[in-house]
């Protein structure tokens, strides 16, 4: 995209890549979301996103529990992957498939 | 994003206490404000901080910033030598007028291939005013760092402070989390990590006391028992930071 | 006998890494036609959802006895042996 292009070309080109490049991890660390915020912030970052993308999820446990969640309320929607499995730190790569 | 643990948490704590202290509780990096008994600080000799960086890495642990509470200690070249060799970004508080200052100390962190960041609480028209600063100056010798407090007014607001800060926020520092974490209901920390994850931050998040009440809670959450290294010789395989003046 | 026997659990005091098997492992204890009340700092369907998962969704009864804004405590009623009860001795 040449330097001179309309501002909107570059946001419409920026878009059809996603806002943010899929190069680009999402993190989303949970260890310092209080209990009553935690599982809302995690379905709220969920539903933000496009379906192909993903975030990783970080905790200080295995968060077996959210998956069965996301197993009852988003059947068929969502893709877990372990990518770290502790024994201090856990992190899971949650995306959002579907349309 | 890497968690980091502030030395603010356990201002007491060896250098080789804090990395202990980050690997039981997950932190990816450890935030060295300068005058707690780590001993890092712009009087230590490029050697003692090369050593230091070396130690922190053979433990997995990274060093994501140096904070400075003297903003004139910037333009002294040790500074940006000293953040080289530790291959972290020095922070500072821009409080008052300070744009000479910053002014002068961007060519020296160009110049030892460091950066300098800019700590302020998230205001959007001074990140607005920092932003001239850092695109003026010469390409990564300046950024941001987010200073964020549990409902304070920039918290609720989390993602016009990152469109604001347009990429250049590498460093953050949250009055909170740890052992305050429970406590912190309601005080926009979930939408602050949302935003963040969303954004794709890749920089460093800290987590520091909000209160100095609460340093016995940050102490025991860490692991301290008694005091760090109460009764405990040091190991023959520890690194002693030096405190010395460096001759110019 | 037909005491009920009723464990109450408060979970708010304790990290929340160590919570989860601590529930599992209260509920698992129980008999059938006992109770767990369950004492938390934040909605726990998840609980709902992970013993639906691992112990069938007739197995128990999850009732909200109180439902926030700080607390939520919930009555959980066993009402058939575990999966690995069953799968052992009888």
């Amino acid at each position: 995209m040449n330097p001179g292009a309309h501002a909107l070309d570059r946001q419409i080109n920026d878009n059809e890549e996603g806002s943010v490049s899929e190069n680009t991890t999402r993190e989303l660390d949970v260890r310092v979301i209080p209990p009553r915020e935690k599982h809302p912030t995690i379905f709220q970052t969920f539903l933000a996103l496009a379906p192909g993308e993903s975030f990783v999820l970080v905790n200080d446990h295995d968060p077996k529990p959210l998956r069965y969640q996301f197993e009852f309320q988003y059947p068929g929607q969502f893709g877990w992957e372990y990518l770290e499995q502790g024994p201090t730190v856990w992190r899971v790569r949650i995306s959002r498939q579907g349309a | 994003m890497r968690l980091t643990l502030s030395s603010a948490a356990a201002p007491d704590a060896s250098f080789d206490d804090l990395l202990a202290a980050c690997t039981r509780r997950g932190f990816a990096a450890v935030e060295l404000e300068a005058g707690h008994a780590h001993g890092v600080s712009p009087s230590v000799g490029l050697e003692a901080a090369s050593a230091a960086a070396e130690r922190a890495a053979r433990a997995g642990i990274g060093i994501a910033a140096l904070r400075l509470d003297d903003v004139a200690s910037v333009t002294d070249p040790r500074t940006p030598r000293l953040a080289a060799a530790l291959g972290a970004p020095v922070v500072v508080r821009i409080d008052g007028d300070v744009a000479s200052t910053v002014r002068a100390a961007a060519p020296l962190f160009a110049e030892a291939g460091a950066t300098l960041l800019l700590a302020c609480s998230g205001d959007v028209d001074e990140i607005g005013r920092l932003r001239g600063w850092i695109e003026a100056a010469p390409t990564g010798a300046l950024g941001l760092a987010w200073d964020v407090t549990p409902g304070d007014s920039q918290i609720r607001v989390p993602a016009a402070v990152l469109e604001a800060a347009a990429g250049h926020i590498r460093h953050i520092r949250l009055h909170g989390g740890g052992p305050e974490t429970m406590g912190q209901e309601g005080l926009g920390v979930g939408r602050l990590m949302s935003a963040l994850a969303l954004s794709g931050y890749t920089g460093t998040l800290a987590l520091a006391p909000s209160d100095p009440r609460f340093r016995y809670a940050w102490g025991a959450w860490l692991g301290r028992r008694g005091g760090w290294g109460c009764g405990s010789k040091t190991g023959s395989d520890t690194v002693v930071i030096e405190s010395r003046v460096e001759e110019r | 006998m037909n005491d009920e026997k009723r464990v109450v659990l408060d979970v708010r005091p304790v990290p929340p890494k160590d919570r989860f098997d601590m529930i599992m492992g209260a509920y698992e204890a129980l008999e059938p036609g006992q109770v767990l009340d369950l004492l938390v700092d934040h909605d726990p369907e998840c609980m709902y959802y992970t013993l639906k998962a691992t112990q069938g969704d007739d197995a128990f009864d999850f009732e909200y006895l109180l439902r926030g804004p700080v607390d939520w405590r919930v009555e959980v009623r066993k009402l058939a042996p575990s999966p690995a009860e069953e799968a052992g001795a009888g």
